[in-house]
């Protein structure tokens, strides 16, 4: 039998040189001769390990002690690093032993801590992949976003015009490079099935600014823009593969878009991502757009382009920003009439860092905080526990400082106790981490940006260890400052049973903070939970039960006219046709059609009305604008309020009709009828169309947000080219799918059905966020609240304990169950009630942090802070109850006689 | 002698270990002695932690022998008593005896 190699790599380089070989030498000897005989190789290789193991106690651990007290003899208390080090492994191993004695504290300290390290990795995994980790460009702090503001009509972060691009790059010396893309999607039909794809069209030099490469064929040259939209694409990896197999032989193959062929000259590696990519909505290909004057893209006013930037080196951010103050300034004079002065335009510059992360940032940074406070709460308990040992062990300790050992010798003792416990609590956190990470890649909605990258990494490990390290000061000091305190040893050591009163109000006041603090996030955790439960309560407007939406999008080639729709008649009949397949499906019991759906997309328009002063030529008034199918109202339950909803003959050889909201005639029509006036949806050329009638509101843009003015059109009077199909379904929704993307195909086998899910899943997908943040942040708080009832628990506990014979005495004078009971029950709610007050006092303090997350609830609302306080009484009371009850049991005989 | 001179029991029971094996005292040899005579269960460690205090007193010495593949090359370490050892151990049994002198235990053995 082989030695056992690793036995034999630890102790050749932990054991001293002068006998390593000896002792090797020995033991392989005596294996091979003797062990495997006598024991058989399983048990040779435990003894093997044994000796191993043993020998380095031997010559590592035990030899320093002796030497220490040697030179702590001759040379006073001097000492080197080494002999420093030594006799910190010394108490390592101390401790361990000390464990070992009192496995059951030791686990309910590991465990404490495990929960309090483990969940702050794993909340920490996300933050480190979302908000610290850099993106995966070339000095990626580099990159910026330039956006426009319109403050003064309400348009924030907007995006910006060709025009504005081109003055942009003529006139900004901070940046080397500058690119305008535009996020689009395209049907592409080259495949068996047509697909929809998320398609940036973007100036030829986005690669280049990026500095990132095709793996495969040429980056854009300035000359691939000719025209309106290029005819070459660059295709992501992804896509290479589905569509071509990964077929290196794709370069100058074409690729059918929106009906062009448009041909590929590169192909993006894997793991590129495109700038606030989601992995929800993946890039598939990049085509490069034309945006020299006389282009499509020559409108001051219309902004569909995102800038990406980079900055010059030696140009910082507040310089790249000041210089485009300077530059909207210069704009604004040249072309008063598309920056009016009351619009207060500007531009700002923004890390592209931060616009990627967007508002999670604040859901992120709440339950980091939340999750440390659980943190906080898991240490006081150890602290606690360590008070409790400390009163067990109070001998010992007497003993080392009557030895010699200095206050400061036995302060590191615990601390380094408190250490060991933090690391493995920590190490086995890091296994709840891995758990919890996934758990919260899981849990987090598709367009969380960058949460997939989310993992236990190298800056995760050192967040870890800094957390136990963290754990082992706030979790130790206080119990080794107490517990060295020679004083409280000599009190002790009189053989008195009456507890310390120093060290009880210590365990207390850790017990008060436990509370305040689980207090704070309860509070916080009832706050989200109430506004979640309002927001749901919100009747959106609609009844999204059993409804299926699918959207679809007609091709539209670069040359409109040779398109199979360029006609409107051609679009009314493609609809007309497909919703009659839909509505022929058993699945489906009505189907309709919406151009934008709700709380997806939004389109506002301009309107007029006839004889009513609104809005300028410059700075017309606007409306949500919805195209629908006549019996759009009815699948969705939009009540009709007033007039007549669409009829099918409200077609192009009838006057052209409009519904408008609630809302709308509320706003508009004060006092009057508005069924009968006419109104005007677009420029002065669109036409009058009579208002026939007004339906209920919609909630178009979010939940929390209030309904805005809205107007609808019937399809069958003029429809866009991309539409979405919502199916009254009779079972469940989803069930319907395949049959209602087969009669769309049916009817034209190349367009594609994308986007699909039930209204309900629409509907959640925009409180995602809200869920997400209330599940965890209710769950923190729920482990926060356990973690401080076992904390009063012990406390409560240990002085019943201690009080023994004080309650023997009372017994044996006549004191009743009931008055024991309650007067330990009192000792408990008093801690509780200043945990609380403390805790209310801090949570109207912090609550704000969360007000930008709530709903229809104050960040102080009254009911949730008394309700929570009454729990947190209610739940101290518990702790103690179990405590006290035992009190009750007390036999009076045997206590006294314990004496 | 001093104080501090006095051989411990297990410092007792290694130098007679290797005064038994004689030649044949190195590492292994003394610790399977002290198990199987002594009966009492000791490490490699313990017993090498002995012999260098020992040999550090002056009470034993050693050398290397050659080298041996059975110990994946290395040479075995023997070790020899001293005279300030045999002295040492003499010193440590003529203790004892002086105080079994006169002692009667109660319960026999």
């Amino acid at each position: 039998m082989v030695p056992p190699r690793l036995a034999d790599w630890f102790f050749t380089r932990l054991a001293p040189r002068q006998i390593r070989d000896d002792v090797l030498g020995d033991l392989h000897e005596e294996l091979r001769r003797f062990t495997v005989a006598e024991m058989g190789p399983r048990r040779a290789r435990l003894w093997y390990w044994h000796q191993i193991g043993s020998a380095l106690i031997q010559y590592r651990l035990r030899p320093r002690r002796a030497a220490r007290a040697r030179r702590t003899h001759t040379r006073g208390r001097r000492q080197n690093w080494s002999t420093r080090m030594n006799s910190i492994l010394q108490d390592v191993g101390y401790s361990l032993r000390v464990f070992r004695k009192a496995p059951g504290f030791s686990l309910i300290a590991v465990a404490t801590l495990a929960m309090g390290i483990g969940a702050n990795t794993a909340i920490f995994s996300v933050v480190n992949a979302v908000l610290l980790s850099p993106l995966p460009f070339d000095h990626p702090d580099e990159l910026v976003v330039v956006g426009g503001q319109l403050p003064g009509i309400g348009s924030q972060d907007i995006t910006a015009s060709g025009p504005e691009y081109r003055d942009y790059i003529e006139q900004a010396t901070s940046l080397s490079g500058l690119a305008a893309t535009w996020n689009i999607d395209a049907n592409i039909t080259n495949g068996e099935r047509p697909e929809r794809w998320e398609v940036v069209l973007t100036s030829w030099n986005l690669f280049s600014m990026l500095r990132a490469s095709p793996e495969l064929g040429r980056d854009f040259k300035p000359e691939d823009a000719g025209g309106d939209i290029g005819y070459v694409a660059i295709i992501s990896h992804a896509a290479w593969q589905r569509l071509f197999s990964g077929d290196s032989a794709v370069i100058g193959m074409s690729l059918r878009l929106d009906d062009d062929p448009i041909t590929v000259v590169g192909v993006m590696p894997e793991g590129f991502v495109h700038p606030g990519e989601s992995a929800a909505r993946p890039v598939e290909a990049w085509v490069p757009i034309d945006l020299s004057p006389g282009t499509r893209f020559d409108n001051r006013n219309g902004r569909p382009l995102t800038l990406i930037g980079r900055r010059q080196k030696g140009f910082s951010l507040a310089q790249s920003q000041a210089e485009f103050w300077t530059i909207a300034t210069n704009l604004e004079k040249e072309y008063p009439a598309s920056y009016p002065a009351d619009s207060g335009w500007t531009i700002t510059v923004v890390p592209l860092l931060e616009r990627v992360v967007g508002d999670v940032r604040t859901t992120l940074l709440v339950l980091f905080g939340s999750v440390g406070f659980v943190l906080l709460i898991a240490c006081t308990n150890v602290a606690n526990l360590i008070l409790t040992r400390g009163a067990a062990r109070r001998r010992e300790l007497a003993i080392r400082s009557a030895l010699g050992g200095g206050r400061g010798r036995i302060m590191r003792q615990l601390l380094i106790e408190c250490l060991t416990l933090a690391l493995v609590g920590g190490a086995v956190g890091l296994v709840v981490a891995a758990f919890g990470t996934s758990f919260l890649r899981n849990l987090a909605s598709a367009d969380f940006p960058r949460i997939e990258t989310a993992s236990i990494d190298g800056a995760v490990l050192l967040f870890t260890l800094a957390g136990s390290l963290v754990a082992t000061v706030v979790a130790g000091l206080i119990p080794a400052w107490q517990l060295s305190n020679p004083k409280s040893q000599h009190l002790l050591n009189e053989g008195s049973r009456g507890s310390s009163a120093a060290r009880g109000r210590t365990r207390d006041g850790l017990v008060v903070a436990q509370i305040s603090i689980s207090l704070v996030l309860l509070v916080s955790a009832g706050l989200l939970v109430k506004s979640f439960a309002r927001l749901l309560a919100v009747d959106p407007g609609f009844d999204a039960e059993r409804v299926l939406t699918m959207q679809t999008w007609l091709p539209w080639p670069n040359n409109p006219q040779i398109g199979r729709f360029f006609e409107p008649a051609q679009r009314i009949v493609l609809f007309d046709r497909v919703l009659d397949q839909m509505e022929a499906l058993p699945e489906v019991a009505r189907a309709g059609l919406v151009s934008d759906l709700p709380l997806r997309e939004l389109n506002g328009a301009p309107f007029a009305i006839d004889g009513k002063d609104i809005g300028t030529a410059a700075a017309p008034t606007t409306a949500e604008f919805r195209i629908v199918s006549p019996n759009y109202f009815d699948v969705m339950g939009i009540p009709l309020v007033r007039g007549r909803g669409f009829e099918t003959n409200d077609d192009r050889d009838n006057p052209p009709a409009v519904i408008i909201s609630q809302a709308m005639a509320d706003r508009y029509f004060t006092g009057e009828d508005p069924v009968g006036v006419r109104l005007r949806i677009g420029g002065s050329r669109a036409p009058w169309r009579d208002i026939i009638g007004i339906v209920g509101n919609v909630r178009h843009q979010a939940l929390d947000v209030q309904p805005r003015e809205t107007m609808y059109a019937s399809y069958r009077q003029g429809v866009g080219l991309g539409m979405t199909f919502v199916l009254k379904t009779v079972a469940v929704p989803e069930a319907a799918t395949q049959q209602a993307t087969g009669a769309l195909q049916a009817v034209d086998p190349e367009l594609p059905a994308f986007a699909v899910s039930s209204m309900d899943h629409v509907v959640n997908e925009t409180v995602a966020q809200r869920r997400l943040l209330m599940t965890l942040l209710s769950f923190f708080a729920v482990l926060a609240l356990v973690l401080a009832a076992i904390g009063v628990y012990g406390v409560i506990g240990y002085a019943v304990k201690q009080r023994n014979r004080e309650i023997g005495i009372r017994m044996a004078l006549g004191a009743d169950n009931r008055a024991l009971l309650g007067m330990v029950l009192r000792e408990g709610i008093a801690l509780g009630s200043i945990g609380v007050v403390l805790g209310l006092v801090a949570a109207t303090g912090l609550t704000r942090f969360l007000a930008s997350m709530l709903f229809e609830v104050g960040s102080l609302d009254p009911v949730i802070f008394g309700g929570v306080g009454a729990v947190s009484i209610g739940v101290a009371a518990l702790a103690t109850f179990l405590p006290a009850r035992r009190a009750t049991r007390v036999d009076p005989v045997l206590t006294m006689k314990a004496e | 002698m001093a104080k501090g001179d006095y051989l411990g029991e297990f410092e007792q029971l290694v130098i007679l270990a290797l005064l038994r094996l004689g030649d044949e005292s190195y590492g292994m040899t003394v610790r399977r002695e002290l198990e199987r005579t002594a009966g009492r269960k000791v490490t490699i460690g313990s017993v090498y932690g002995t012999l260098e205090r020992l040999e550090k007193k002056g009470l034993v010495s050693s050398w290397h022998g050659d080298p041996d593949p059975v110990r994946g090359g290395r040479a075995r370490r023997y070790f020899q008593v001293e005279a300030e050892g045999e002295l040492a151990l003499a010193h440590a049994r003529e203790m004892m005896n002086r105080m079994w002198k006169g002692v009667k235990l109660a319960r026999g053995t």
